[in-house]
């Protein structure tokens, strides 16, 4: 028996010798949509192998150092940017997908975003009544539960605060954690255990019941004949996952999954030579793009440390025909901010050296949601990587702009000495009568900071072939008939809140439709 | 301006770039001594080492997609060209040759740049002298961050054909594979 035989983690860049494998279901990335759906279809009795481009790293390794994080967690070592340059991408690359460095933040996913998803793209069967025990399971398995927000920290505690002060909405978060030691690092890979990534929970059951995931495993396509895939072709990585190591796999399977991910799977697919009749594979791909106002306090804030996330407002998420947006904080790591910050020299380097006293605070634009959103778009680069062509929409700068004027308000009424937004000429704010010199400051491409945690959609679910990549009842791929997604990527729109959970319910409840699907 | 003169500004060289101390894996060797003098001015001040700086870019890029190793590089090379400096400051003198404060400004403008491309590479350019010499618990300290608060051993060096983790075993299921 060969070891890619054997139930458990084989490290790819260990293997020394080209290797075909069979199994009954193979699985394309190990993220919140592809463990979810190996320990499904592994408990149904199903042979199943996952392979994943990213590398094992455990515990052992999150340093809690963004030195090592970075090149070893985030897909191009947390420097993949879309097209233009305009909006950083941070998307994870290890054995657990972005789960092992998301910030642990979890909600269902809105009703209003199903509905728009059933009355505007032709998904049938998905309400919250049908997800709810899918939601419940994971929800179980992964200890979600809502931090008290005496535990939250300081950072967080000033957006509640702020909201409080001006009658907003909020609430604290849910998040996939056991106890937490409120270290911060998690967007480094717990250091603990105690983050319920896919790397301790669905990974783990998948193997105990006889999954294989094989890593440092880059698919470059799908061979197909006919209407079915029959093997995915991959190459094998360093270590470091940066240089092919020229040992190849083949693996053939009766059924093949593809979650890698917003980009990662659309990307397989034009790798393939897969039908695409309507040209959709691709097309609206969503970013919820964020952009930061970083507040001074007198006092330390220490945004390092804690809790990423504690706290939400979702009280300009409902915007009528405007581009709605919701207000969370984020960690205020060193390299992170000292990125964020513009400029550089002197200037730069007396902001940057404040950054005990920083609190950041974030909006996230919820798009793809008003007629006319089409989002971006992947294509491969002549190497055959990915790249993303989105560009945030005027729209969608101008609820930047409204956002900014928020995040100053409420980090104002909690004693903020100066906001500082991140134009590449900052504005600086001490008061409200300041607010109004955002009217004039530039909302545009590459002249502000705009970032992106969450990459959802262009494999997009609808029933009618001409708008969807996959079918919404089960994420088949309407072409081949042996082929699902089942990731963020078929999000018809962006979610409108943290996409984890909607992943793993919707990966939960489409894999059971494929456990007991004949092959 | 007369195609020879353009030619000549277009061609002129550097007369002295900094050079790497050790191999180079993105970056030509042009492109690296601009870069060093580029780091020079993200991060003037003492402490940190343009070069150094340079050469952590360069190892970062390998993580990158070749096109965009290619086209920072190639980006590199042109704010080192007299030509796309007339066209880009309004002088046709070498980005090596400039005043730092004149260098400085050159940068801004860059960044400013109605050009995507000049744009977005200037700010990933900065953003990556930045991050490398920030990546460092010593760097970082510069900015009064403590480091983190739990202690954790230092794990081995990954080497490129060797595991990063222990193997996984069935240790929570009472059994090994």
């Amino acid at each position: 028996m060969s070891v890619l035989d054997q139930p458990g983690v084989v490290e790819g860049q260990t293997l020394t010798q080209d290797a075909i494998v069979e199994a009954d279901v193979c699985i394309v990335g190990s993220g919140a949509g592809g463990a979810v759906t190996a320990a499904r279809l592994v408990k149904a009795g199903l042979r199943v192998i996952v392979l994943e481009e990213g590398g094992y790293f455990t515990s052992e390794r999150f340093t809690m150092k963004e030195e090592d994080a970075y090149p070893n967690l985030y897909q191009e070592a947390a420097q993949r940017a879309t097209a233009d340059l305009s909006v950083a991408l941070f998307q994870g690359r290890a054995v657990g997908g972005t789960t092992v460095v998301n910030w642990t933040t979890c909600f269902r996913t809105p009703e209003a975003t199903l509905e728009r998803w059933r009355t505007h793209h032709g998904v049938t069967g998905l309400d919250g009544q049908t997800l709810d025990p899918h939601w419940s399971a994971v929800e179980q398995r992964l200890s979600i539960s809502q931090i008290p927000l005496d535990r939250v920290n300081r950072n967080n505690r000033l957006l509640w605060d702020g909201c409080e002060a001006l009658g907003w909405e909020k609430d604290t978060l849910h998040r996939n954690v056991i106890g937490c030691a409120m270290s911060g690092y998690c967007g480094m890979g717990c250091p603990v255990d105690l983050k319920q990534s896919m790397l301790l929970t669905y990974l783990p059951d998948a193997m105990a019941a006889g999954a294989t995931v094989l890593s440092r495993c880059a698919v470059d396509r799908l061979e197909s004949k006919g209407e079915r895939v029959v093997a995915a072709h991959a190459r094998l990585l360093d270590a470091f996952g940066r240089e092919p190591t020229g040992v190849r796999v083949e693996v053939r399977a009766a059924r093949f999954v593809l979650s890698a991910g917003a980009i990662g799977s659309p990307a397989v697919l034009l790798r393939s030579d897969l039908p695409d009749p309507h040209g959709r594979v691709g097309k609206r791909t969503f970013l919820h793009p964020v952009i930061v106002s970083a507040a001074e306090y007198a006092d330390p804030v220490e945004g390092y440390w804690g809790a990423p996330q504690g706290v939400a407002s979702h009280h300009f998420a409902h915007r009528g025909e405007e581009v709605g947006y919701f207000l969370e904080a984020a960690p205020v790591y060193p390299l992170l901010m000292a990125t964020a910050f513009p400029g550089f020299g002197a200037v730069h380097r007396e902001t940057a050296k404040r950054l005990p006293h920083y609190s950041a605070h974030l909006a996230i634009a919820i798009d793809g949601h008003h007629e006319g959103e089409e989002g971006g778009q992947v294509r491969l680069l002549p190497s055959g990587r990915p790249q993303l062509d989105y560009t945030p929409s005027p729209k969608i700068f101008d609820a930047f702009r409204d956002a900014q004027k928020n995040l100053a308000r409420e980090q104002l009424a909690t004693g903020a000495q100066r906001v500082v937004t991140l134009h590449t000429e900052p504005v600086e704010l001490r008061s409200e009568k300041d607010l109004a010199r955002l009217d004039d400051a530039p909302y545009a491409p590459n002249r502000l900071g705009v970032f992106s945690a969450h990459q959802m959609g262009g494999c997009g679910m609808s029933d009618d072939p001409a708008r969807g990549v996959v079918r919404s009842r089960d994420a088949r791929h309407h072409h081949v008939e042996n082929l699902h997604v089942i990731d963020g990527s078929v999000f018809p729109t962006s979610c409108g809140v943290n996409p984890q959970l909607s992943i793993y319910g919707l990966a939960h409840f489409m894999a059971g439709k494929l456990a007991g699907a004949p092959s | 301006m007369g195609s020879a003169a353009a030619a000549y500004l277009g061609l002129r060289g550097s007369t002295e770039l900094p050079h790497p101390t050790g191999p180079l894996h993105s970056l030509d060797p042009v492109p690296f001594g601009v870069l060093v003098l580029f780091a020079g001015r993200i991060l003037p001040f003492e402490g940190a080492d343009p070069v150094a700086v340079a050469h952590g870019v360069d190892q970062s890029l390998r993580f990158a997609t070749p096109e965009a190793r290619r086209d920072l590089g190639l980006v590199l090379s042109v704010l080192e060209n007299g030509l796309s400096g007339l066209v880009t400051r309004g002088s046709a003198t070498l980005f090596s040759e400039l005043s730092d404060v004149d260098k400085d400004e050159a940068i801004r403008r860059w960044g400013a740049s109605p050009s995507p491309l000049l744009a977005g590479a200037t700010n990933a350019l900065r953003k990556l002298c930045l991050g490398v010499h920030y990546a460092t618990l010593e760097h970082s300290a510069e900015l009064g961050y403590p480091g983190p608060r739990i202690p954790k051993d230092e794990p081995k060096p990954i080497a490129a054909r060797e595991p990063l983790s222990a193997p996984w075993r069935l240790a929570a299921f009472g059994e090994t594979p």
